[in-house]
């Protein structure tokens, strides 16, 4: 990854029983600003996320169907150039402890993730109101926060 | 390879959802890919993607339905300018993110030299004498372009 300039958090809520779509902040700092990476905080590094102290959306805290996460990026034409990223292609570090694939056993398993570190982007502006959280499954009763470090040229 | 190819410029996950067991499983159209530089492209299993944006089960190793089958029993096809350029590729070497309990070790990308890839006419195909799947199933995938 190139040396990094600026970077910022952001924190997406997720909070409703029967939604699967949640939309991400507006974020003004931001507004304007080419974003140059992005990294999704897990249960491995983060206990509580920072600003909302709530617990980290990551896969294996969700339902024991052991639930995807997607997310949509849009630029500020519009245009979703990141349409359904699972959520694990951001997660950066190199083990992650999941819930067993196979939802008979409770064995947990170990995941080797991408060792490409942080997700590069080519340069974009990107339009945080108009992106969003996905979960096909539902978020269940629980408040949890997508933590998501941005990283951007100035 | 280009540093320009290790940046995620576009991206598109797309899913080949099945009903009924088949040989070849064909990719659907996807017309917002149909004039794209396609220059990644990687593959998901269950072990790190459970279900696809459809909430459809992904195939993968250590499922529960059913237990037996492992991920080198798919091969994937991609038609480039009229010709099938990428020939019944393991799919094991285009699983980026593994699993421990994968009997693979060495996944990456797939990458290309931009071009653009006619989905309607790319498959995977299933090797014979494996279980069965039991559908509905849907194959992952995450296509980069530019």
């Amino acid at each position: 990854m190139n040396p990094v300039s600026n970077c910022m958090v952001i924190e997406v809520v997720c909070t409703n029983a029967t939604a699967t779509q949640f939309q991400m902040p507006d974020v003004p700092y931001l507004r304007g600003k080419k974003i140059t990476a992005i990294v999704a905080s897990s249960a491995s590094n983060c206990l509580a996320t920072g600003n909302l102290n709530l617990t980290a959306l990551v896969q294996n805290q969700l339902n024991p169907l052991f639930t995807s996460v997607f997310l949509t990026f849009a630029n500020n034409k519009g245009f979703q150039f990141i349409q359904n990223l699972p959520l694990v292609e951001l997660c950066c570090e190199s083990i992650q402890t999941i819930q067993s694939v196979n939802a008979t056993t409770s064995t947990n398993v170990l995941f080797a993730n991408n060792t490409n570190g942080a997700m590069e982007i080519n340069p974009t502006i990107i339009d945080f109101t108009k992106s969003y959280v996905y979960v096909p499954n539902g978020i269940g009763s629980t408040s949890y926060s997508l933590q998501l470090t941005i990283f951007f040229e100035n | 390879m280009h540093d320009q190819y290790k940046k995620l410029h576009n991206f598109q996950f797309v899913s080949i959802k099945f009903t009924a067991v088949a040989n070849q499983y064909y990719f659907p159209d996807i017309p917002m890919l149909r004039d794209r530089q396609v220059y990644k492209i990687n593959t998901y299993f269950k072990s790190t993607l459970p279900t696809d944006n459809n909430n459809t089960t992904v195939v993968g190793v250590n499922t529960a339905v059913p237990t037996t089958f492992v991920d080198s029993n798919y091969y994937l096809t991609l038609y480039i300018n009229g010709m099938e350029k990428i020939k019944s590729l393991d799919m094991n070497l285009i699983n980026p993110i593994q699993s421990t309990k994968n009997t693979f070790s060495n996944g990456g990308s797939l990458f290309l030299k931009p071009t653009t890839i006619d989905f309607s006419k790319s498959y995977v195909q299933q090797s014979f004498g494996v279980t069965a799947l039991v559908p509905p199933l849907s194959f992952a995938f995450g296509i980069y372009y530019l």
